[in-house]
């Protein structure tokens, strides 16, 4: 599997585990209730996955990482000079 | 408040330690006293005990002279704090265990010192004591008589002045003070500001009420730890200054600064029951710190890291579900504690001890987080 396609299979299970928490959430009886198939299922799920990850996951990369890049930039030593 | 922590101000911090607590060290040392004050201190655990008969002069009088908070505390500010440790207990360990403690270990003199001072002992028990201080500050009785805070808060400032005298006389620190105003500043920032900074990349809603409570609570615990109360950033903004500008001018790979992390990695995963979840924590680590650092660190790669961004969206599922209702919300408050019990725990051996959640400020929880806070962006430099 190339690493793109890695990374999609990632986002898959991660929306559709989101996707299955916003059901949860929302009240899985009505969402089941309209739907007859299990491709459905599964496309409702994926597409209220995004919905929910836009709605929660963090606008913002990791604070410190901004930081290390900076410092990496700056001149702090590399990691194979740690000693690997 | 100075115009900038720029280097020059930095530099002049490196310098100094903690005069009052150096002092009654010396004082200790050079009298022959230590053995004894040691002894006679094993028992004085709770604010409001007597002092022990016979301690020394010096140990007398610091004692005294530290054995209540500074006058200028605001209580109104550390009952907001208290609420807001209640509110996010969970999420607050969380950000202590998997951001402050490698934060720690990002900077490698620190890295080093923890390495060199305590390799017997645990090394990360040290650090993982300061985060404590927190669940200690926060028991409702922490500054009056009974209270565990300020009796361990003493010792740790002598702790610490003991440790800078050795490594001075020994000759083995390659600095003129060890732990000195800008590395316990620096630490400050990593429990307080770094803190928020983790919660807010969780996805946790504050208000910016809460995060400046929860803030100030941190002031008041640098300065009974014996920062220099002048030099203390007086606010999140200046925090943000100086807690930037400490890691960029410290912050990299060290190979102590890894095999720290190794341990703490360890420990976690010996209290996660099974293996199964093991990777999580590394993962979670990576996640908070970003890769670049994690790297620096040799947190180990895994799927986990992939997964652990759910992480976020989890924690707001958990929010909406305790609007549920109050069964809900006891419900994950039980789990919550349950896990903050475990990560406080495992990160001090077993050797926490009354840790309890003040109960009694329930009812006031489950305001809601209006006026969303988020930190301070990264500072610019040149």
């Amino acid at each position: 599997m190339s690493r793109d396609e890695t990374a999609k299979s990632h986002d898959e299970v991660v929306y559709l585990a989101a996707g299955v928490a916003d059901v949860v959430l929302g009240g899985a009886r009505s969402v089941l209730r309209r739907l007859p198939g299990l491709g459905e299922v599964r496309r409702e799920l994926r597409a209220r996955g995004e919905l929910a990850w836009g709605r929660t996951a963090p606008v913002s990369e990791s604070h410190m990482e901004v930081l290390a890049r900076r410092a990496g930039e700056r001149g702090a030593p590399r990691v194979s000079d740690a000693g690997e | 408040m100075p115009d900038s922590y720029d280097d020059a101000f930095m530099d002049a911090l490196r310098l100094q330690g903690d005069e009052l607590a150096d002092a009654t060290v010396e004082a200790l040392f050079t009298g022959g006293h230590v053995a004894r004050f040691n002894t006679l201190m094993r028992w004085f655990t709770t604010s409001g005990q007597p002092l022990p008969d016979g301690l020394p002069e010096p140990a007398r009088d610091y004692l005294n002279a530290t054995a209540t908070a500074p006058d200028w505390v605001d209580w109104t500010m550390m009952e907001e704090a208290r609420r807001f440790f209640i509110d996010n207990d969970v999420h607050i360990s969380t950000a202590l265990s998997f951001a402050s403690m490698p934060a720690c270990y990002m900077v490698p003199h620190v890295a080093r010192l923890l390495s060199a001072t305590h390799s017997l002992d645990y090394p990360s028990r040290r650090m993982a004591e300061t985060g404590q201080f927190t669940v200690y500050l926060m028991q409702p009785d922490a500054f009056e008589a009974g209270g565990r805070f300020l009796p361990s808060a003493q010792k740790v400032r002598l702790l610490h002045a003991s440790i800078r005298r050795h490594l001075r006389t020994a000759g083995r620190w390659p600095e003129p003070v060890a732990i000195c105003q800008e590395d316990m500043l620096g630490g400050l920032m990593m429990f307080s500001i770094q803190v928020l900074d983790a919660l807010h990349r969780l996805g946790i809603h504050m208000t910016e009420q809460g995060a400046e409570a929860y803030y100030y609570a941190w002031r008041v615990v640098g300065a009974i730890l014996g920062c220099d109360p002048a030099v203390i950033p007086p606010d999140l903004q200046a925090a943000r200054e100086f807690s930037d500008r400490y890691m960029l001018r410290h912050m990299g790979p060290s190979e102590e600064g890894a095999h720290l992390t190794r341990q703490l990695i360890d420990l976690y995963e010996e209290v996660v029951p099974g293996t199964l979840l093991d990777p999580v924590v590394p993962a979670l680590i990576r996640f908070l710190v970003g890769d670049t650092a994690a790297d620096w660190l040799r947190v180990p790669r895994s799927r986990w890291d992939d997964v652990i961004k759910v992480a976020p969206a989890l924690l707001g599922v958990i929010e909406r579900f305790e609007d549920r209702g109050p069964w809900a919300a006891q419900l994950s408050d039980r789990l919550g504690r349950l896990v903050t019990n475990l990560e406080l725990t495992s990160l001090t051996r077993g050797r926490v001890m009354h840790y309890a959640i003040p109960e009694e400020l329930k009812p006031d929880h489950g305001v809601p987080a209006t006026n969303r806070w988020a930190p301070p962006p990264p500072i610019v430099t040149s």
